[in-house]
């Protein structure tokens, strides 16, 4: 009996889907952040070659999360992965200062594809604990969205091995995407 | 561009495919030409942590090549500390004096970098004979 009100509720209330793109350069921490918010641990990662894809599920959504390698030989593939992609998270280690412009050419880069002309955008501002990290407002600029138009775009602050601000970033994610 | 439907039954199976998946991956936009030109070193035909064969990875800054899982280390500890790329899939970072300095008695060039850290090393040793 219960699983027949359970099947009627999840047919009243059917589960929101949402599909998402991790991307950013290699070692930002992206593999990090999709296996914290899957198993809520911190998983010892090797590099990513080709991708990894989980379901999170969160507040009654089920986010299907690709994580895709970052580096610089297989950004190329990121394109493949754009199709029905609804949310953007671009991941970047706010640390490292000798690669944020190419970090922000890249992103401007996908920015520019038409398939990703609906997408929102949620930058993750990763390892805010390491020394030097730059604050969230410095990332902003130095990625030059405020020049961005006609995009919903978000960053967060985050440190994916204590795995603070990664669900602030999902709920930013939900509230956009749960409007249209 | 075709379009591929894949489907699996258990998570055996997902685990699979994905791992066949990144092997075509890896295997279609590897390229060896640095790879070859460092392990002619023999000291880079190892890993320089765990001695495991034919690494793949480097630390750019710490000019150490390392392996897969040794490099997953060294991310972990920060980019600040050790910045690592790959030998094979990185065609960005691996300009000729990079390769030329990395290449060259790595171990030499290690101490000259990091003489100051040796030197503080042995000053702070209980038995170091300078204290």
């Amino acid at each position: 009996m219960g699983s027949y009100y359970s099947l009627i509720f999840s047919r009243l209330f059917p589960k929101k889907q949402i599909t998402l793109l991790m991307v950013g350069l290699d070692a930002a921490g992206k593999t990090t952040v999709l296996y914290k918010l899957k198993l809520g641990e911190v998983v010892t990662t090797i590099p990513t070659i080709g991708f990894n894809v989980e379901t999170v599920e969160y507040k009654n959504i089920s986010f299907a999360v690709w994580d895709v390698g970052g580096q610089s030989k297989i950004r190329g593939l990121w394109k493949y992965y754009y199709q029905h992609t609804e949310g953007l998270i671009f991941v970047v280690d706010s640390s490292d200062h000798d690669r944020i412009e190419t970090a922000a050419e890249e992103l401007k880069a996908m920015l520019a594809e038409d398939e990703m002309r609906d997408a929102v955008l949620l930058v993750l501002a990763n390892k805010q604990d390491l020394p030097k990290a730059m604050p969230v407002h410095e990332l902003t600029d130095r990625l030059g969205l405020h020049t961005l138009r006609g995009r919903q775009w978000f960053v967060q602050a985050t440190c994916a091995v204590q795995g603070s601000g990664l669900y602030e970033g999902l709920d930013w994610l939900s509230d956009q995407l749960s409007r249209r | 561009m075709g379009l591929f439907s894949f489907s699996a039954d258990s998570a055996k199976e997902t685990a699979a495919w994905l791992e066949s998946l990144n092997e075509v991956i890896r295997s279609a936009l590897s390229y060896s030409e640095v790879a070859l030109r460092l392990w002619l070193s023999p000291c880079n035909k190892v890993c320089a942590d765990c001695g495991a064969a034919n690494p793949e990875w480097a630390s750019v800054n710490l000019l150490v090549v390392i392996c897969e899982a040794c490099a997953g280390a060294h991310r972990s500890m920060g980019s600040n500390r050790s910045k690592v790329r790959g030998l094979k899939l990185d065609n960005k970072v691996w300009t000729e004096p990079l390769i030329q300095v990395s290449s060259v008695m790595p171990q030499t060039v290690f101490m000259i970098l990091y003489y100051h850290s040796i030197v503080f090393l042995l000053l702070a040793l209980p038995w170091s004979p300078f204290s």
